[in-house]
């Protein structure tokens, strides 16, 4: 296995986890009662969902940098962030997500927090654009997965959102 | 009633994490680039990124071509040293017309050289879904190749500009090297896969594999088609018998990563440039280092001039060096790029040395 293999199967891994992170909420709200399962008690905690938003960055990081290497790209070169706008963005927002992950951030910022983690959402969007235009034109079975994953993921947010907009509706029609 | 923070408080509570953290994470980022070798070859990257930034202007008259949108990763040029053909990140190939450049850079009158827009003679867009890293012209035929990061291999008619064939994945991995047999019957391919595969250029049929322990990032073929030389990640420079298949000999050429290599044409010395800072200059048929030449940067890529005398290298802070041979001896330095100079190429014809840059733009030398 080359190195960029082993590269992109730590972004799908890096995906996967990021994937998760944002499962908890969609299935609070679209399958409410599987939040009721014991064996699934551990991945509903907040620390489970910290923990794999940190995972997901530092699998990032293991993607990005031997590809970064072996591409010869400049870090100080803007132009690189330019050419490779998806995958600096997402890194960026992982990055910003992973170290504000823990209880003595959260308690500082506040609201501000919850602002700042909505970043996640953004990160859907564009992890999904830097997968589609990175790998266009050498698509593979891990690559489909990958983009099924998070076309899914997009999807289930989606429908979180309908029905929170939906039941928002509902409780001021009966105001 | 509400009591409103002053706006220092305010900006205290909202961004004291945020220098904390950064504190913390730049500590642990330090502590850990500092014991690993892969992290500290970044930071030296970054370093000499950043002093490319404050060179600035060229020693002597030269051409300058402006059109790709993107780094530039390959050149070539044709074998009657008319047509040069460029290639990089913005995934299209170019033509340039070169013959025209270097005649006005010869000529004595003070006239202004042809812009870039008179020079280009054609262009392909999207050649491939990503970045174009290798060009070879076939010696024998009108024909072309080109690889890419989409892991494949394009063969184009030189005259109309139309797409011959291509080799689906013909790499598992990025290709970053391919060169034609000297025969014109076979194209030699090398990338992050540490395999070299040999095709046969007018069907894409594969012919032969060689395996390599690294990934392959330069390739050479001897004039007389009997040896196919790789230069590879660890440092080693690996010598194939090309009809037999046999690894003749792997050198420990270079403490890190080999960039380039490259054979004069009579075949009698291999160039190989390394990581490590270092040019080296091998006799082919001992495997013994004739000549190393040190130098401050790391020589992106190394080309001879077709009489042998002369090396070029195109280097990572931006400038683009010519040593002679025999001795080692530095002979000019250009500088005339404000990034990493990626490929180098001298014309068929010896008039001319071209080079293209991650500054988007090509520059010609010419050659006295």
């Amino acid at each position: 296995m080359t190195s960029t293999q082993i590269a992109n199967i730590l972004g799908c891994l890096a995906l996967i986890a990021y994937a998760l992170t944002l499962m908890p909420g969609i299935f609070r709200v679209v399958v409410p009662s599987i939040t009721h399962k014991q064996a699934l008690k551990e991945f509903f905690k907040p620390a489970m969902r910290q923990q794999l938003g940190i995972a997901s960055f530092v699998l990032a990081v293991g993607h990005a940098v031997p590809i970064a290497m072996h591409r010869r790209f400049q870090i100080l070169n803007p132009e690189t962030y330019v050419f490779y706008f998806h995958g600096a963005l997402g890194l960026a927002i992982l990055a910003a997500l992973a170290i504000t992950s823990n209880r003595w951030s959260q308690r500082t910022l506040k609201k501000d927090w919850k602002k700042l983690h909505n970043l996640t959402y953004l990160a859907m969007f564009v992890l999904t654009w830097h997968v589609i235009s990175a790998m266009w034109g050498k698509w593979n079975r891990l690559t489909v997965a990958m983009i099924e994953l998070m076309l899914v993921t997009i999807g289930l947010f989606l429908l979180r959102k309908a029905i929170e907009y939906t039941r928002k509706s509902g409780k001021k029609a009966a105001v | 009633m509400t009591m409103k923070l002053p706006l220092s408080a305010k900006f205290n509570v909202r961004f004291r994490w945020i220098y904390l953290h950064s504190l913390l994470v730049g500590l642990a980022v330090v502590s850990f680039s500092m014991t690993n070798p892969i992290i500290c070859d970044l930071f030296e990257r970054v370093i000499n990124s950043h002093q490319n930034k404050i060179k600035l202007s060229s020693g002597s008259r030269h051409g300058e071509l402006l059109g790709h949108h993107g780094w530039i990763y390959a050149l070539a040029i044709s074998p009657n040293s008319n047509t040069l053909i460029s290639g990089g990140f913005d995934k299209s190939i170019k033509f340039w017309n070169l013959s025209r450049v270097v005649k006005a850079l010869n000529s004595k009158s003070t006239e202004s050289l042809p812009k870039s827009q008179q020079i280009l003679e054609g262009s392909i867009q999207d050649a491939h879904n990503t970045a174009v890293s290798a060009i070879a012209i076939n010696p024998k035929k009108p024909v072309f190749a080109t690889a890419g990061w989409d892991n494949r291999i394009k063969f184009w008619d030189l005259d109309n500009k139309d797409l011959v064939h291509t080799i689906e994945g013909a790499h598992v991995d990025d290709i970053n090297a391919i060169a034609f047999t000297p025969d014109g019957d076979g194209l030699l391919s090398a990338g992050l896969d540490n395999v070299v595969h040999l095709w046969h250029a007018a069907t894409g049929v594969l012919l032969q594999k060689f395996v390599s322990n690294s990934p392959i990032h330069a390739l050479a073929v001897t004039p007389n088609g009997k040896l196919l030389v790789a230069g590879q990640e660890n440092g080693q420079v690996s010598i194939w018998n090309l009809h037999t298949g046999k690894l003749l000999t792997p050198l420990a050429a270079h403490q890190h990563k080999v960039s380039s290599v490259a054979i004069s044409p009579d075949g009698e010395i291999i160039a190989s440039s390394g990581a490590d800072k270092t040019i080296k200059l091998w006799q082919t048929d001992k495997n013994v280092l004739k000549e190393e030449i040190l130098i401050t940067t790391v020589a992106c890529m190394l080309a001879f001039s077709p009489d042998g005398k002369l090396i070029a290298s195109g280097n990572e802070d931006g400038t683009i060096k010519v040593w002679r041979v025999a001795d080692g001896r530095l002979l000019h330095t250009w500088v005339n790029h404000k990034n990493v100079v990626w490929t180098v190429a001298f014309s068929p014809d010896g008039k001319a040395l071209v080079a293209g840059s991650q500054d988007k733009k090509i520059s010609i030398w010419p050659i006295q």
